[in-house]
């Protein structure tokens, strides 16, 4: 992969441990709404707060919940899927199968009311729903990949199920399953933030990118410093994402072994 | 005819891949004027496909014309136009049913390709279709059906008759007879001949299949490595090595059909290796839960240590069911299956479930896994009670016994030829201490130098290692040049059954009859120039022109 991507994980990855150990930025009550300056690059909020640290800091916190979601999503994911893929079309797999179908049958926004309304945190509800994908592009790639010769040569040679699934198979559906996986974190972080602009998330001081675009809402489209950042931040991360996906796509050869 | 005949020309033509530079065609200039049939035969990867592509102007994506001109008109750079009211070229690809819109029926298809390519009006371009339809041999009955309720012989006609639909001067056939039995194949060819005779189509066939080219066509071009070879009429490539391999195949089916059943009690004391009694197999049925189709019927064979049994059989009679049943991947629904009895798992270093059969599949480059190189594949087949010594020389050693050069080592199944990968198969059989290799269709997707570079090493192989091999295949050839012993099933069951050389000279089965019949047939210019002979149960047979 080419330097630039490293330098944008790297970036997002300080990003997000500086929103972890920075103190919350403080309200001024005498600099409110005021435009970029050079005190305060990108201006300052309602509550007279640099919006540019506010950024930084909710970028961090919503990029981290992204990452925590669709880690923890990737493992059930992938737990689920070698299950499905060792019982394809028993009843293991088809219990997956169902649950997966009728979770996703339900409008989202019923389920974020509903979590809400049990006061559970929406990480979980993230967590529900991203490793549905997940869980179905890894099954259709190890059940596909287990009917193929060499997974069957293997298997005559006396080698059980799971190991030929863990040791033969695993390993080459991995760099064709992750850029898809990899592709999901803009779709999550556009979940993580729409659920925060509804209200549900954080601490009301814990700056996130969802919570500013909702607070912005409070001082009106002509105060566009409040609010531009927030959306610059989130539409050049989809962008992001989507061109390291694409370089990690083209970089991904058969690395051979021996 | 009444209109001008178009001709199809490439000039000066050097074609590259885009991606790594390597040059698939190279500096080739050919002129295919409509009225004469066209094989084009080689090696795999030497670009006759492309070839085929580039005369119609239908390059794939990711090639370059790096140089020469394509002179067809279809491409729009030619001199002269397409003549109005028949398109220039229609092609057939390798795999119909995969080209078919998975969704069309049959009928549908045809029709809407009348109408759009030649501006039928509904009831016209039905009308029309369903004459067409007929005229390939698909009838009432199959005009809804859709790709995959076809078999595939019975797509390669509806992908026949929409090509026809367009009235093309060429049609293009990419490996029009793989995957077919002989009775299918001789049908489809004698289909083709009638069919371009009525509409003065010209036929240009892809194919490794000599028997084809010899039937179909009236002239040969020979590429090797993105040049042209050879071109004449199939007789001017006696001097070529497919020439040479072409006559010996024909000697080879000779000397079967006229020999006595004599030697095939050899093996008659030896232990079975491979058992099965009553066997059946069932499968679900497509669209049901519960709904079982049964596949294999009380099929009851024995196979012996040292002995080899070739299957033959029309398409859908259950000859890969029964090599998957015999290397037990496939469960039988009643029956058994027993395995190496007398060399059970846990012995020579195999594993709990490790019964030393090991299965050569017909595409050899899915056979190995793509993340290993050669080397790195081998040395994990390696049994475990042939590990204390240096793998690195076992692999070497393994190599040298299937012909396969040490630089094999070090390069993945997508860097070698069909025929290097599946002696790297062989290999890996070596490897693992195999004792039965049973294989399905191990040679059909190789061209005709690979295929007999592999049934030499299997040859050789068999004598020197005592395997037992069962032979499930299409190529009768390639069963005459490994078995002694010849299964014949038809739906799922045994219907004859016995030594090779018995049931090759005298067929006692209907079926069995058709299929020597149509493998033995003689290709058209053999009959034009010998007249047809009939085989009896004598054991006189001529004209097979392999």
């Amino acid at each position: 992969m080419p330097k630039a991507a490293y330098a944008i994980l790297v970036s997002a990855a300080l990003l997000v441990a500086a929103a972890a150990v920075l103190p919350a930025p403080v309200p001024h009550a005498d600099r409110i709404l005021r435009p970029p300056s050079g005190s305060a690059v990108f201006g300052t909020d309602a509550l007279g707060r640099d919006v540019c640290y506010r950024t930084v800091l909710g970028f961090g916190y919503t990029f981290g919940q992204a990452a925590i979601v669709l880690g923890a999503s990737l493992l059930i994911g992938l737990i689920a899927a070698v299950i499905s893929a060792l019982k394809f079309q028993r009843w293991p797999d088809r219990l997956i199968v169902v649950f997966a179908e009728s979770l996703r049958s339900y409008p989202a926004l019923l389920l974020v009311l509903m979590f809400a309304a049990v006061g559970a945190p929406p990480i979980y509800l993230l967590i529900l729903y991203f490793w549905i994908p997940i869980w179905r592009s890894f099954r259709f790639e190890l059940t596909s990949q287990q009917r193929e010769p060499y997974v069957l040569w293997m298997r005559l040679m006396g080698r059980s199920g799971p190991l030929v699934l863990l040791t033969e198979v695993f390993p080459n559906v991995l760099p064709r399953t992750m850029p898809y996986v990899v592709g999901l974190l803009s779709e999550v972080i556009a979940a993580q933030a729409a659920i925060e602009f509804l209200g549900f998330g954080p601490d009301i001081e814990q700056p996130s990118l969802g919570r500013i675009l909702l607070e912005s809402g409070q001082v009106g489209v002509s105060a566009s410093w409040v609010w531009m950042p927030s959306l610059l931040v989130l539409v050049i991360t989809a962008l992001s994402v989507t061109w390291v996906v694409r370089r990690y796509r083209r970089a991904i050869k058969w690395v051979p072994i021996g | 005819m009444g209109e001008p005949a178009p001709q199809l020309a490439v000039s000066d033509l050097v074609l590259v891949d885009r991606e790594s530079g390597r040059v698939l065609l190279d500096h080739v200039s050919l002129e295919l004027p409509a009225g004469r049939h066209v094989g084009t035969i080689g090696p795999s990867g030497a670009g006759k496909t492309l070839l085929a592509r580039s005369l119609i102007g239908l390059l794939p994506p990711g090639v370059e014309v790096k140089g020469g001109q394509i002179r067809s008109p279809v491409t729009g750079s030619g001199e002269d136009a397409a003549p109005a009211g028949r398109r220039l070229a229609s092609m057939v690809p390798q795999t119909p049913a995969n080209a078919l819109p998975p969704t069309v029926p049959a009928l549908r298809l045809v029709t809407d390709v009348l109408h759009w390519s030649r501006g039928y009006e509904p009831g016209a371009a039905r009308a029309t279709a369903t004459e067409l339809l007929d005229e390939v041999g698909i009838h009432a009955e199959s005009y809804y059906k859709r790709p995959h309720q076809l078999s595939g012989g019975m797509a390669m006609r509806v992908a026949i008759a929409a090509a026809l639909a367009t009235r093309p001067w060429f049609l293009v056939l990419d490996e029009p007879s793989s995957g077919l039995d002989p009775i299918v194949r001789r049908k489809l060819a004698d289909l083709l001949l009638s069919v371009a005779d009525q509409a003065s189509i010209t036929l240009v066939v892809v194919t490794h299949d000599l028997w084809m080219v010899n039937h179909l066509c009236e002239r040969v071009i020979a590429v090797e490595q993105g040049r042209v070879a050879a071109d004449g009429d199939p007789s001017q490539l006696a001097s070529t090595r497919i020439g040479r391999i072409a006559r010996e195949h024909s000697e080879v089916a000779r000397q079967m059909s006229s020999r006595a059943a004599a030697s095939s009690a050899e093996h008659h004391d030896a232990e079975p290796v491979l058992t099965f009694e009553g066997v059946s197999v069932d499968y679900t049925a497509p669209g049901s839960v519960r709904r079982k189709v049964r596949a294999l019927s009380d099929v009851s064979l024995a196979l012996r240590a040292g002995q080899s049994v070739g299957v033959i059989g029309p398409s859908g009679a259950g000859k890969s069911t029964l090599a998957l049943t015999a290397a037990g991947l496939l469960r039988p629904a009643m029956g058994a299956v027993i395995r190496n009895p007398t060399r059970p798992p846990h012995t020579h270093g195999r594993r709990a479930n490790d019964y030393g059969v090991r299965m050569v599949f017909q595409n050899p480059f899915a056979t190995i896994n793509p993340r290993y190189t050669v080397g790195r594949w081998l040395e994990k087949a390696i049994s475990r009670d042939r590990r204390d010594g240096d793998l690195y020389h076992s692999v070497v050693e393994l190599l040298q016994m299937v012909d396969l050069p040490d630089a094999v080592r070090h390069a993945r199944p997508a860097q070698l030829s069909g025929g290097q990968c599946q002696r790297a198969v062989i290999a890996a059989c070596l490897a693992s201490g195999a004792d039965v290799l049973v294989m399905d269709e191990p040679v059909s997707m190789l061209d005709p130098v690979a295929r007999d570079e592999v049934i030499a090493v299997l040859r050789e192989l068999r004598q020197r290692q005592r395997w037992s091999y069962l032979l499930v295949s299409h190529d009768i050839l390639s069963i005459m040049q490994l078995c002694e012993f010849l299964v014949v099933l038809d739906r799922g069951c045994v219907v004859e059954c016995g030594p090779l050389d018995r049931i090759v000279a005298c067929p006692q089965r209907d079926i069995t009859r058709r299929l020597m019949e149509a493998y033995y047939a003689p290709t058209r210019h053999h009959a034009a120039t010998s007249g047809s002979h009939e085989k009896t149960c004598s054991g006189d047979s001529s004209g097979n022109d392999r």
